[in-house]
């Protein structure tokens, strides 16, 4: 997690089939320092995108090949996909609706004001850092998970439902005895220090196929 | 000559031609027949004469045209020709005496007369027997060869009268029949002298003006809105092929109505006209057909021009606002990058104005594309199938002179749909009219198109629209909606992209479907509520 973030500086992407103005876009945003890759098609920037590189996305609505939305849906597989901010010369309400509820951060009419194409990218910066960090400790909480045993996991999920541990022991058909010892391990092996940190991890953890 | 008292002086035949002539020769009809009769009893001084016209032919019984005997007239009669002295004279066609006897050659005769005379009437033609005369008398008849001839003249002339007769009858027949067909049909029938004043007018010409005195100028009836044309148009009348036809607005008892003339000039011997035969109908309900079809085409084409207008600001606003993205952002970008260097005042104050110019230039833009978007729509349940019918209606000219048939497979069930109608018929005019246009330009001998309806799932209707025609350049079909792409040397290339534009404001698809011959297009809207 603290890796990636030392490897790679937020990068701006920004995808415009016109040149000159992902040419503008590109040293708009390097005037406030930040670092900026623009590329002509989705195709293009689909090659040399990679999803751990942090950042956002400038995306044009409308371009030959593979429109706005149709790569913000691509992207929206991908578990660190960046903020996207749309921008169009076709301001249609219809599709600027589709775009927010799909995820998109924000979506700008051209021409914009260049401070608040700026404030979107700043804002959309932060996001995806933070972002980030959920996912990487949402990975993090999932890996250490996969190490409680089956019987520890059905202690847990017993424990996060509110029920003390001799109401589990009877489901479970145990002693009172083992629960707390399989308690004492599940709390070990997710580093939790107290309980309600442990109901913390487990919400944000959220693991789908967990009884 | 024969004559029934030969022992009386023989009269001149001359003499009594004369006598017969004259007093038969100032009558006509019933009259003419009554006095040749009597005169020529008279003449003869038989007891009993008659004159017959036959009832059939070939002849079977006569009607008598006139009868003397025993000094008057009797009332006419008719009688079968069988059994009869005069049976022979019609047959044969020739005169036959008989001088005495006559109960004994004919028994049905027997004790009504001595003695008969028959002379046969011809038609023009000299063949046709129309009739006879006969004479009786209770005493015996003489032959003279010479009075043959002169009661020949007298059938010629008899035969004469009788022709003429009939063509009046006929023509009195005819007459009454169109005396009947002009008192009773709808159409209105008027008859003007050369100076335009109605001489005759037919009841309907009353009924639809309310009026029975006929003494005024047909021109009268006519608006003063029209009055030049109908003037025009009775002008016209002088000159070969002496006929006109108009239609006017006309003030009738029932109100204001369109009315449809027909005239025709009779010229004279000089030819002058003599007078005009004019027939007139009243066009009202088609007038307003015409009018309501007009009214139709003129909101679509308001439509059109408002959706094009539309269209064009978009595609100009899409089109101009790329570039001054482009600018402004550069230009914004300059800016930032001058504030570093706060020493370049005069280049920051231009990018300054630069940067507002491309931002004004923004709001036009911005402010156009909203001011023509601001055009109303009017939703309104609609069945689809009733938009395609009045848009055939309004294509029907179009389809006409190119020689373009429509077939329609409705689907039997189709959920009604929430649109703007104008709009819907306005894409479906526009889809056709493509096809027609392809078709003509096409040269194809099979000229048709297909409209299919049917659902597309539960929460659409589709409908497509297919042609025969050449189908879509491959270089035209991938940008087929763009706006400003035509495949026309003088189009625009703004319909297919206003009718995909009006589809999706609908919330609809319309899509160029992949066909190995001909074009199809095929619109998809969804039911919608209101």
């Amino acid at each position: 997690m603290k890796a990636a973030a030392v490897k790679y500086r937020p990068t701006v992407f920004v995808v415009d089939d016109e040149t000159d103005i992902h040419a503008a876009l590109a040293m708009l945003i390097k005037s406030i320092g930040l670092e900026v890759e623009a590329y002509a098609s989705p195709h293009a920037f689909l090659e040399r995108y990679r999803s751990e590189r942090p950042g956002c996305l400038v995306l044009d609505v409308r371009m030959p090949g593979m429109s706005g939305p149709e790569l913000q849906e691509r992207l929206s597989a991908l578990e660190d996909s960046p903020p996207i901010i749309m921008i169009s010369g076709h301001g249609e309400i219809p599709m600027a609706v589709k775009a927010l509820q799909d995820g998109a951060l924000d979506f700008l009419q051209k021409p914009f004001s260049d401070q608040v194409l700026l404030d979107r990218i700043q804002q959309a910066i932060v996001l995806d850092a933070a972002r980030r960090r959920d996912n990487e400790e949402r990975r993090e909480l999932r890996r250490r998970y996969h190490t409680l045993t089956p019987r520890e996991r059905e202690v847990v999920q017993g424990v996060v439902a509110g029920l003390i541990n001799k109401v589990i022991a009877t489901q479970l058909n145990v002693s009172t005895r083992t629960v707390e010892i399989h308690r004492a391990h599940a709390m070990e092996k997710m580093q939790a220090p107290s309980l309600s940190s442990l109901v913390r991890m487990l919400a944000v953890l959220n693991p789908p196929n967990a009884r | 000559m024969i004559t029934a008292h030969p022992s009386n002086a023989r009269p001149d035949p001359e003499h009594l031609l004369y006598l017969i002539a004259e007093a038969t020769s100032a009558c006509t009809g019933a009259e003419f027949f009554q006095a040749l009769t009597h005169q020529l009893a008279i003449a003869l001084n038989v007891r009993c004469s008659f004159i017959t016209e036959c009832l059939q032919q070939p002849p079977r019984a006569v009607r008598t045209l006139a009868y003397w005997d025993h000094s008057r007239f009797l009332d006419n009669v008719e009688y079968e020709l069988a059994g009869t002295p005069c049976e022979r004279v019609i047959g044969t066609g020739g005169t036959r005496l008989i001088p005495r006897g006559l109960g004994a050659v004919y028994p049905c005769e027997q004790g009504l007369a001595e003695s008969y005379f028959g002379v046969p009437i011809f038609d023009a033609t000299g063949v046709t027997v129309i009739g006879h005369m006969a004479f009786l008398d209770d005493r015996p008849m003489t032959d003279d060869r010479i009075a043959h001839a002169v009661f020949k003249i007298f059938a010629a002339r008899a035969g004469a009268e009788l022709q003429r007769r009939r063509v009046e009858d006929a023509l009195r027949a005819s007459e009454e029949k169109y005396r009947l067909l002009v008192e009773h049909q709808s159409d209105m029938v008027v008859q003007l002298d050369a100076a335009g004043r109605l001489v005759f007018a037919s009841p309907s010409f009353h009924d639809t003006f309310g009026v029975t005195a006929i003494d005024g100028m047909f021109i009268a009836t006519v608006h003063d809105e029209d009055r030049d044309a109908g003037l025009a148009a009775l002008q016209s009348l002088l000159r070969p092929p002496h006929a006109c036809a108009f239609e006017c607005r006309a003030h009738t008892r029932r109100g204001r109505a369109w009315l449809s003339w027909s005239l025709n000039a009779v010229c004279g011997a000089a030819g002058t006209i003599t007078e005009v035969v004019g027939v007139g109908r009243d066009v009202t309900q088609r007038r307003r057909a015409e009018e309501q079809t007009r009214q139709n085409l003129q909101e679509l084409a308001h439509a059109a021009r408002l959706s094009s207008l539309g269209e064009m600001a978009s595609a100009l606003a899409h089109e101009l606002n790329q570039p001054l993205t482009a600018i402004l952002t550069f230009s914004q970008a300059c800016q930032r990058q001058l504030g570093k260097h706060a020493e370049n005042s005069e280049f920051k104050h231009a990018l300054e104005r630069v940067v507002a110019n491309a931002q004004r230039a923004g709001d036009i833009i911005k402010h156009m594309r909203g001011f023509v978007r601001k055009t109303p729509v009017q939703r309104s349940v609609a069945d689809i199938h009733h938009l395609v019918t009045a848009v055939m209606q309004l294509v029907e000219p179009e389809l006409r002179e190119h020689g373009v048939s429509i077939q329609c497979a409705f689907s039997s069930s189709l959920p009604s749909v929430v649109v703007d109608p104008i709009q819907i018929q306005q894409v479906i005019v526009n889809l056709i009219r493509n096809s027609v246009e392809a078709l003509a330009g096409n040269g194809a001998a099979r000229r048709v198109i297909h409209i299919e309806t049917g659902t597309d799932g539960a929460e659409a209707v589709a409908l497509t629209v297919r042609d025969t025609g050449p189908g879509l350049a491959p270089q035209i079909a991938a940008r087929l909606f763009e706006p400003f792409v035509s495949s026309k040397a003088e189009g625009l290339g703004i319909g297919l992209s206003i009718c995909r534009s009006i589809i999706e404001s609908h919330g609809g698809r319309l899509d160029a479907l992949a066909q190995n011959d001909g074009a199809a297009f095929r619109l998809r809207l969804p039911l919608g509520r209101l």
